[in-house]
């Protein structure tokens, strides 16, 4: 009877955090160059209340007056910006044996509440478009911005491995042989969306190439979850759920300017601490050398996996 | 606001897309899950437990009065909805008839409506739920037919059980069969392969109704068997069958493979459901009788190995073995007359083995659609187990008293898993023997689990002899009776049967015989009565268990039969059941009059009745002669005749049954309880002389007999009027029932005299001593020995022939005794009016008429007949004397010597001379388990003789029973042995 998987999700991520200087301190009368279309744009975003220094876009302050400024620092009036690309998802999971429970009845015969020896599952690699979306923080001299990555669900597919693929977890019940086969190593599959909020620091925002380091939260959420395994899902399609289960974001990344506000970015994130707890409920199997009782349910399968996936990301976006 | 918008939106798939709901196969509809019995089953015993279990709660409130046609619970025989109070029990989930009031022989329907569990799917529309046949072990007047093969009608192989290689034939019969009939040899009972053509060995156990027929080895599946019946099966009226042959053949159970498993008996605290799904407590007997109350025994600790069948091979159910030899043990029962009064009786453990290999299978909950997979709550497996089974008990006595063999114990339940274990919890219902008296329903709910690290016992203990019947060296032994070997266990029948057990006369000669199975007794039954005055013995020669640990060398039990002398002194009845032991005088619209031959200032005897579920019963004083005993098939023709009469006394009919001829006993059983205020007749005709004319029963001497003993007990006496008890049918009685024969006792042959060789039997006695004389009787002393040694003079024993039919009511609390004092509780004893014959005494008495004349006199046989004051019932009680249950009676009588004649014309007054006696004394078991109330006078017992003689001479002779010597011991009938 089987088991179950688990649900990884995953996070995407990308993040990035950039403040980019708009202002080019050694280019810094630059008379001849054009305002980039986004200043045309109508930004709704108010500026952050605590300026110190409220004055204009550089650019514009460069097109009133021709002679450049003074200025020690330039900040970007661009506090949002996105970033769209292609996030490879690397699970570096690793499991616990997988888990039953609420096992009675007939299925009791043939298993027991508890761990199954040998058993575990990991979850497949995942490639997907995803988009950092980011806003550079007021204060920290642009150093300093949050970002989210916003991606369409993915699809994550759970693979048993050890007994659990390769052995019959019931094998006998009674002395009876079953016929209950090994379930090889589809399980199953499910959504995933792993919203999360980093804090980034760029540590050159007004470089061209800009490293940043980042930390912050994810939580993977996973839906859709459903049963593949032809084994367990011979009967009926078990019911699945995944806890939400938060993790720890680590993050670095590069973005290179490449013209204006448009912008490069490599981001390499870290999520640790990710145990995503999957149940599946109401497994039912066929029992082929007990036709007597033809199917058995066994209960509910509990996996606990450490998702702990590695994302690279990247993409191309502009500031805004 | 773009990046708001999609994050509003990715979080809302997120959210609430977590869960993924996909329903679960659907499970099983409510309703019930369990019923006992199952629709369709056949021989139900009488007392069994009528249960449905449903998956949920009931409503309680819908149980109420049934009619034909409603009722939420309801049980409906023949005659209509029977008089029963349904329970709701267990955890409110079952519903059950725990005593239901049931007619052997009937077909029954359970009506079990919606209103009892509204959300019930699977309870039928119209119609009854389950329909069921009670078992009936009535005799019956017509030849038996076989009623059910595998728990299936014989003419329609499809309802039988599933027979599997490993399966035990077991056979129903309409009525009980002659045991010495049902042998495993062509004729009787014979399984055929039809393959092979040869016949398959075969271990053949009868007991009642029941046949088991398990072949040595295991069948051939897909073989052909023919299981041939044939006409030297008898039923104990002596009709054969009609020969017939079943064909049966095993299915493929095993297919591959078959597959070890070890059950065991769930003990508190092992793993498993929670709930019993039959609504009581799971493994506990319960016996539930009047005369014991009602007594539960829990099953002990035990393991069973078994043999699953292939799970394939079936293509759903799985059979299974449970290999004979194998045991579960039930925790001891002390025993308690009503429940109360101790008898000093203890089982110890009670221990149960397979006697044949049981089995059954596993199956789909038939109550449910087929394709419904077992599901714990709604549609837990089905599990049928049919077994053989051999009662024993380990402490020797309680065995004696216990040890039976029950066939067709038919078990069904459910099976379910849970906490990795197969719970099977089974319902079955039997019918024990209890103390040789009567039968105790006793439902047992067995539940056993699967348990790979339990062990089967191992037995290594051979077999000892506990007790025979006769006992070793003993003249005792009825010559119609079989021979009881009691064991510690039960021993391997075969071995036995092949010459390991061998009935034998004095000289080594066999004696034809069969060995029955009766636990861990066997009787040895010989094909034929055994001749009187004649040596046997029983050799034990190989003599094992199943397991082949054998009996250690035991000497032969050796036995003679009792001496029979010739006589031509008339027979008569000792007793009779219903009515009293004499021809009938006197009698009026109230009264059937009083014995013939007694004064006319006799008390009149109450009318007579008869319990609708007892027999006629009548003892002899001696054998009849076999051919003279003729049972009347129509009116007005036999020499015993059973006829349904009208007011006038004409017969309307004879009345249909089995007459029961044995050595000094008949027994009517009729087909159909008798009629509640019908008028029947008992009649013995004896002729009007003494010559044995045709239709006449007549002693073993060749004399008519004689039913008017007041009127003579020698041979000149033989002839005159019948005996005739009218009687009307009455409702069944819930007492036990039982003739209680003075036993062991002297005069064999009835004559009033004890003859060279017969025994002296000091159980049944009365010693006379001669206190003094009046008048003109100057002295008197007996002739012969002294019967009591001990205290000066002589004093003459009587010895006492006669048999006392008796019924033990229920617990009681009204208990007066004869002294005045009562009882806080005992168990009443109606005790019949009928008589006591006593052996001749001899006295000389010395009359002074003006000189001494010298009298030598016998005085007969003497007949003491038990009055019946106000023609009420004649109480007496069993209580408890500090710790002994004590029989204690008072009994008035009438004293009669008919036969004691004076010289010169003398004359006595020992005619309807009354006397009262209390009887005391203790109520105990023997050693084959037989009981034993051995009372005698608690004060001495005063009689005086007046003798007058011609010319006004007069005296008499003062005479007493001392206390506590007349002595009574009644017995019961023997428990396994007992003729047939």
């Amino acid at each position: 009877m089987k088991p179950w998987h688990v649900l990884i999700a995953l996070a995407l991520v990308p993040a990035v955090a950039d403040a980019r200087p708009k202002a080019k301190k050694k280019k810094a009368p630059a008379p001849v160059e054009p305002a980039p279309e986004i200043e045309m744009t109508p930004e709704p975003e108010p500026a952050p209340a605590p300026m110190p220094e409220p004055t204009p876009p550089p650019e514009a302050e460069s097109r009133d007056t021709a002679a450049p400024a003074p200025v020690a620092k330039t900040r970007s009036t661009k506090r949002f910006y996105f970033r769209a690309g292609v996030a490879h998802i690397t699970p570096l999971s690793s499991s616990r044996p997988l888990e039953l429970s609420d096992v009675d009845g007939p299925a009791s015969l043939a298993v027991q509440n508890g761990p199954i020896a040998g058993s575990g599952s990991d979850v497949s690699s995942a490639t997907i478009p995803a988009v950092t979306v980011g806003y550079k923080l007021p204060f920290g001299d642009d150093h300093l911005s949050l970002e989210t990555v916003l991606g369409l669900p993915f699809t994550v597919k759970f693979r048993a491995t050890g007994t659990l693929a390769n052995e019959s977890i019931a094998p006998m019940a009674l002395g009876i042989p079953t016929g209950v086969p090994p379930l090889g190593s589809e399980l199953g599959e499910a959504k995933a969306a792993p919203p999360m909020l980093t804090l980034v620091y760029n540590v050159r925002p007004q470089a061209k190439v800009q490293p940043y380091l980042g930390a912050g939260a994810a939580v993977l959420f996973a839906y859709d979850g459903k049963v593949t395994n032809p084994q367990l899902t011979a009967v009926s399609q078990p019911e699945m759920t995944v806890a939400p289960a938060p993790g720890l974001v680590l993050q670095a990344g590069l973005e290179a300017k490449l013209y204006k506000s448009l912008y490069a970015r490599l981001d390499v994130k870290f999520i640790a601490f990710m145990l995503a707890r999957a149940e599946v409920h109401h497994v039912q199997v066929e029992t082929p050398e007990l036709p007597l009782f033809q199917t058995v349910e066994v209960g509910t399968a509990k996996m606990s996996v450490w998702v702990n996936p590695l994302i690279v990301q990247g993409g191309l976006g502009l500031d805004f | 606001m773009v990046l708001r918008l999609a994050g509003c939106v990715l979080a809302t798939a997120l959210f609430a897309a977590c869960d993924s709901s996909v329903p679960p196969l659907a499970t099983a509809e409510p309703g019930v899950v369990f019923s006992f019995p199952i629709d369709g089953q056949r021989d139900v015993p009488l007392g069994s437990r009528i249960v449905v279990t449903f998956s949920d709660p009931v409503a309680k409130s819908a149980l109420g009065a049934c009619t034909a046609d409603s009722g939420a619970f309801c049980l409906v025989g023949p005659n209509g909805p029977i008089d029963a109070t349904a329970e709701v029990v267990g955890d409110g989930r079952s519903v059950e008839f725990a005593a239901a009031n049931l007619e052997e022989g009937t077909e029954y329907k359970l009506f079990v409506r919606s209103a009892l569990a509204p959300d019930a799917k699977n309870l039928p529309v119209t119609g009854p739920f389950v329909t069921f046949t009670t078992r009936s072990k009535r005799p019956r007047a017509a030849a038996p037919t076989v009623i059910a093969v595998n728990g299936g009608a014989p003419a329609s192989p499809a309802s039988f059980r599933p027979m599997f290689e490993t399966s035990t034939i077991r056979l129903v019969f309409s009525e009980p069969l002659d045991p010495r009939t049902v042998t495993n040899v062509t004729g009787s009972v014979e399984l055929f392969d039809t393959v092979t053509r040869m016949p398959v060995p075969s271990t053949v156990i009868a007991s009642g109704v029941h046949v088991a027929v398990d072949p040595k080895t295991d069948l051939t599946a897909g073989t052909a068997y023919e299981l041939r019946l044939g006409n030297r099966l008898l039923d104990l009226g002596g009709q054969p069958l009609a020969s017939t042959t079943i064909t049966l053949t095993p299915s493929n159970s095993r297919g591959t493979q078959t597959i070890p498993q070890v059950l065991r008996t769930r003990q508190k605290g092992d793993p498993g459901p929670e709930r019993s799904r039959s609504g009581a407590e799971p493994n506990v007997a319960t016996f539930d009788k009047p005369l014991i109350g009602k007594e539960t025994s829990k099953l002990l600790p035990a393991a069973l190995a078994a043999e699953l069948g292939d799970p394939k091979a079936l293509g759903g159910p799985i059979a299974f073995t449970l290999r004979k030899g194998q045991r579960m043990k039930l925790s001891g029962l002390d025993v308690k007359l009503g429940g109360e009064i101790s008898v000093g009786l203890t089982t110890g453990d009670i221990l149960i083995e397979l006697l044949t290999d049981a089995g059954g299978r596993l199956y789909r909950n038939p109550h449910q659609l087929p394709d419904q997979r077992p599901e714990n709550e709604r549609a837990p497996l089905y599990v049928d187990l049919s077994m053989d089974v051999a009662i024993y008990a380990v402490d020797p006595k309680g065995n004696a008293v216990l040890t039976q063999t029950v066939l067709g114990v038919q078990a069904s339940g459910t099976a379910v898993g849970s906490d990795g274990v197969l719970a099977f919890e089974t319902v079955a219902s039997m019918e024990l023997g209890l103390l040789g008296v009567t039968v105790a329903p006793t439902n047992l709910v067995l539940e056993l689990i699967t348990d790979p690290a339990a062990h089967p016992d191992t037995d290594n203990a051979a077999p000892t002899l506990v007790a025979s019947m006769p006992s070793l060296g003993t003249n005792e032994q009825p010559v119609d009776a079989g021979i009881e070997v009691i064991f510690s266990e039960p021993i391997d029948l075969d071995r036995a049967r092949a010459g390991g057990i061998r009935l034998e006369t004095a000289a080594g000669t066999v004696v034809p015989s069969t060995i029955e199975s009766h636990g861990a007794a066997v009787v040895v039954r010989p094909a034929a009565p055994l001749a009187y005055s004649t040596g046997y013995r029983v050799a034990l020669g190989d003599v094992a268990d199943v397991a082949g640990n054998k009996l250690a060398a035991t000497n032969p039990i050796t036995f003679t039969t009792p001496r029979l002398v010739n006589t031509n002194a008339p027979l008569t009845v000792t007793a009779i059941h219903p009515g009293v032991p004499c021809a009938l005088t006197a009698g009026t619209a109230a009264s059937p009059g009083r014995c013939q031959g007694g004064k006319s200032g006799d008390e009149l005897y109450g009318n007579f009745s008869l319990p609708a579920n007892d027999a006629v019963e009548i003892a002899f004083s001696q054998p009849p002669q076999a051919a003279s005993i003729v049972h009347g098939t129509a009116c007005n023709t036999g020499s015993v005749r059973i006829e349904e009469v009208d007011a006038a006394g004409t017969c309307l009919a004879a009345v249909a049954g089995t007459f029961l001829r044995r050595d000094r006993t008949v027994s009517f059983i009729p087909d159909r309880p008798w009629v509640v205020d019908k008028r029947y007749r008992v009649r013995l005709v004896s002729g009007n002389n003494g010559g044995c004319g045709t239709g006449e029963v007549c002693g073993f001497g060749g004399d008519a007999a004689s039913f008017d003993p007041l009127g003579g007990t020698e041979s000149g006496d033989a002839g005159g009027p019948d005996l005739s008890i009218p009687f009307v049918g009455a409702a069944p009685s819930k007492s036990t029932f039982m003739i209680a024969e003075a036993g062991p006792f002297s005069d064999i042959n009835g004559n009033g005299k004890v003859d060279s060789g017969e025994p002296l039997a000091d159980k049944n006695r009365a010693a006379l001593n001669i206190t003094g004389t009046t008048g003109a009787v100057t002295q008197a002393h007996f002739n012969g020995a002294d019967c009591l040694p001990n205290i000066p003079g002589t004093q003459a024993c009587m010895y006492l022939l006669g048999s006392m039919p008796v019924e033990m009511g229920e617990l009681s609390t009204t208990c007066p005794l004869p002294d005045g004092s009562s009882a806080a509780s005992c168990l009443p004893v109606v005790v019949s009016a009928q008589a006591v014959l006593a052996t001749s005494v001899s006295m000389n008495t010395t009359l002074n008429a003006v000189f001494d004349i010298g009298v030598d006199a016998d005085t007969g046989t003497t007949v003491m007949r038990v009055r019946q004051p106000n023609a009420g019932d004649i109480l007496g009680y069993i209580v408890d004397e500090g710790g002994v249950p004590t029989m204690i009676v008072k009994l008035d009588l009438y004293m009669d010597a008919p036969d004691m004649s004076l010289p010169l014309g003398a004359g006595h007054d020992l005619h309807s001379k009354t006397l009262s006696a209390t009887l005391s004394g203790p109520v105990t078991f023997l050693p084959d388990g037989r009981i034993s109330i051995e009372v005698s006078n608690t004060a001495s017992l005063p009689v005086t003789v007046n003798i007058d003689a011609p010319l006004g001479i007069s005296g008499a002779v003062k005479m007493e029973v001392p206390a506590h010597e007349m002595k009574l011991q009644l017995i019961s009938p023997a428990l396994r042995g007992v003729a047939r």
